[in-house]
């Protein structure tokens, strides 16, 4: 307002100066004041036109200047949100030349790609580290040539956080004012995590598929946790099974999978392809004998905790049936300081397996060396994956008691062909056996009561011992086979094996001697007493001993050795001597079948007979030229 | 003079076993089978019995136990090649279980036992 009272003021005032004149024409006489008041007029007129024009070539500029003003606020602004946008997004962002040299890249990428200076200038593939620079996989090449598809996904690892994340790298033309293609613009998203979920999933589902058909046990149990620690699928760093043992009353660790330091962790994940594995390689890859020995896997296995203890948190997640997540084990109550110890981690999730409405154990999953945080989303798929993993373990066990029973089926059909075998064996040979014996008892007899007669001839006396020697020998041969036909009654009695065992090696002591064989005993101290039938194992002993010094013609060492294992006793009798070829060693226990020149066959046999009459069993090793190892075990109870 | 009952079917060791008891000094009275032996118990009244077991007509466990039933007194040992009659609970009722060899010390030896262990009793 006071801008037009400003402008149209002097324009009033000329005009009533103006109107005074010409009304004071005829009244006025001095003609000269009126021309010089009219002149002064013109003149203030003429100055207040070009004023007037000045000032509105002055306000025009203003207007300018202001509108320039705006759009910079607004250029401001526009980029303030676009900021914004791009840190909500999360994407990094990287303007390309024609010639993939970088001409600006955003703080997010130089973040993430861990760029410690300034990329600009730098070839894209500096930066980038990818192996598709200058092919036509590249999306920027693609998009300067005009194509389609201009994405491109892979792994990086950021050192800042030590996170490994996937990216997708999408290309987008840039063009300038005439429409002509100049940039590329390379938007480079985080999608870490649709990339896990896609992965958990196929994860899943290819578990799935696989659990199917029925695994070993000790397989699937690896496989499990390789799955739970695969860094492309959950990514926990160790994952720990604990399996319950129902008849003992206790949940114990079974196995560990994952890096036993944070070197190895390290390692590990420079090793693993990019690619995603599927589970089937993975199978094929798995290699027990690593993972065996690792501390983690040895102090897994010897984690014991009884059901019925309440205070531990592998317990109370197996008692709940729901899913622990342990955020600061040091303030936990439900988890003790053994346990806190032994995994030497603050953060760790329990997750119970359950198959048909039963716990079966338990998984412990940790992130100790990048200290990822346990998300309660990659819980709930934690959770979903072990279910189908405790059907898994299920079905393996049953399958594996399947088996265990049909070994059994197979073991004591075994045992009663050769049973039969034996008992028609016997049969035949003591039949034999007795049909000889009346015969030979009368020429030996007969030949005996020569003896008293004199001979002028001492050849004759000298034939007629021959004929008694021989005939001695043939009854001995007989003895053993009628013994081994003979199904006699045990005679059990509460006996010190120690003590048998101590009466053969003095029995045999002269026989040691003239063989030059060292004896060492070892027996554990406290053996219990069981119950044997003391003369039948002697003659076990016996045998098995005679066999041993046997196999040493040139004399050696024999180490007898007692010791109580779990609820056996067991006796272990090894030689220095000649070992037992492979293809003998199958048939040592057949009936009749022998290497010795004058032996019967029927020692070791009728010893297992003996041993297994007892509940017990027979294990041979046989090293080529390092001898025998006999081990003989008996029941305690 | 100490009589003998020899029961067995064997005829050569038969005549083996006469020839080495008498070389003794015994009275030896022999038998083929079980059922000879009865009649010759009844009629010769033998101070010891020798039985074979496996034997026609009737086995030895048999007459040693018709031996047994009618005269208690005579004492039985068992000379068989069978070593499994030993656990025959029938066998038990004999003074001695001999396994056949063609060493006959051990039978004399048992022989010479179980007489004394008679005269002692008696």
């Amino acid at each position: 307002m006071s801008k037009r009272q400003s402008t149209y003021y002097p324009k009033e005032a000329i005009s009533k100066i103006r109107k005074v004149l010409n009304k004071s024409k005829g009244m006025v006489l001095d003609e000269n004041l009126l021309n010089t008041v009219e002149n002064i007029c013109q003149g203030v007129e003429s100055n207040l036109k070009k004023k007037k024009s000045e000032t509105a070539k002055l306000s025009k500029k203003s207007v300018i200047e202001d509108e320039s003003k705006t759009l910079e606020e607004q250029i401001q602004e526009e980029r303030k949100i676009f900021g914004n946008i791009m840190e909500v997004i999360g994407a990094g962002l990287c303007l390309l030349d024609k010639d993939s040299k970088v001409v600006w890249a955003n703080d997010t990428l130089k973040e993430w790609l861990d760029l410690k200076e300034s990329p600009i200038g730098d070839h894209c593939s500096n930066i980038y580290h990818c192996d598709v620079a200058r092919t036509d996989k590249c999306p920027a090449v693609r998009v300067f040539k005009g194509e389609e598809g201009h994405s491109l996904e892979s792994w990086v690892t950021t050192t800042k956080t030590k996170k490994r994340m996937y990216i997708q790298h999408i290309a987008m033309p840039m063009t300038n004012k005439e429409g002509i293609l100049e940039n590329v613009l390379l938007l480079t998203v985080d999608v870490t995590k649709s990339e896990k979920l896609v992965h958990r999933l196929l994860l899943l589902q290819q578990f799935g598929e696989i659990t199917q058909g029925t695994l070993h046990l000790d397989k699937l149990l690896h496989l499990i946790l390789t799955c739970i620690t695969a860094d492309y699928s959950f990514g926990f760093n160790r994952a720990m099974l604990f399996l319950i043992n129902k008849e003992l009353g206790v949940i114990n660790g079974k196995l560990a999978v994952g890096p036993s330091s944070l070197e190895e962790a390290t390692q590990i994940r420079t090793e693993m392809s990019s690619k995603h594995n599927s589970l089937k390689d993975i199978i094929n890859r798995l290699d027990y004998s690593h993972n065996i020995d690792t501390p983690l896997n040895t102090m897994t296995k010897l984690m014991v905790h009884p059901l019925s203890d309440t205070s531990e948190v592998v317990t109370i997640c197996a008692k709940e049936r729901k899913p622990i997540i342990v955020k600061d084990a040091a303030k936990d109550k439900r988890v003790t300081g053994e346990f806190r110890k032994a995994l030497g981690v603050d953060e760790f999730v329990c997750v119970p397996l359950i198959a048909k409405n039963e716990t079966i154990g338990v998984i412990v999953a940790d992130n100790v060396y990048t200290g990822e945080p346990i998300s309660e989303d990659s819980i709930n798929t934690l959770a979903m994956f072990v279910n189908q993993a405790a059907l898994a373990i299920e079905n393996a066990e049953t399958y594996k008691r399947l088996e265990d029973k049909i070994d059994q089926l197979t073991e004591t059909q075994e045992r009663l062909i050769r049973s039969e075998k034996l008992a028609a064996i016997g049969s035949m040979s003591s039949y034999v056996a007795h049909e000889i014996r009346n015969p030979l008892v009368t020429i030996g007899g007969f030949a005996k009561t020569l003896s008293r007669f004199t001979f002028t001839d001492s050849k004759i006396k000298t034939n007629i011992d021959i004929i008694v020697e021989e005939v001695k020998r043939l009854e001995k041969i007989l003895n053993n086979i009628t013994d081994f036909g003979k199904s006699s009654t045990l005679e059990k009695v509460d006996t010190q094996i120690c003590k048998i065992m101590e009466d053969t090696c003095i029995l045999m002591e002269s026989y040691f001697q003239e063989k030059h064989i060292k004896l060492h005993k070892r027996f554990e101290t406290n053996i219990p007493e069981i119950s044997v039938d003391p003369a039948q194992i002697k003659q076990v002993f016996l045998n098995i001993i005679m066999n041993a010094v046997e196999s040493m013609p040139d004399g050696g060492d024999l180490d007898v050795i007692i010791k109580s294992v779990y609820k056996s006793l067991e006796i272990d009798i090894i030689d220095t001597g000649k070992s037992i070829p492979q293809r003998v060693l199958q048939n040592i226990f057949d009936p009749f079948f022998t290497t010795k020149p004058s032996g019967t066959g029927v020692g070791l046999p009728v010893s297992l007979k003996i041993i297994e009459d007892h509940g017990g069993n027979i294990d041979v090793k046989s090293k080529h030229g390092k001898g025998t190892k006999m081990s003989l075990t008996l029941p305690i109870k | 003079m100490t009589t003998i009952l020899l029961v067995e079917d064997d005829k050569n060791q038969r005549l083996l076993y006469e020839q080495e008891l008498r070389h003794e000094g015994y009275e030896v009275v022999a038998a083929s089978n079980g059922k000879e032996a009865l009649e010759e118990v009844q009629e010769k009244l033998p101070d010891i019995v020798i039985m074979d077991i496996n034997m026609p007509k009737m086995d030895g466990i048999e007459a040693m136990g018709r031996i047994l039933g009618k005269n208690k007194e005579i004492p039985v040992i068992i000379n068989t090649a069978y070593s499994n009659y030993k656990d025959s609970f029938m066998s038990w009722a004999a003074d001695a279980y001999i396994v056949k060899t063609s060493d006959l010390s051990e039978l004399k030896e048992k022989i010479k036992e179980v007489l004394a262990k008679k005269s002692k009793d008696s």
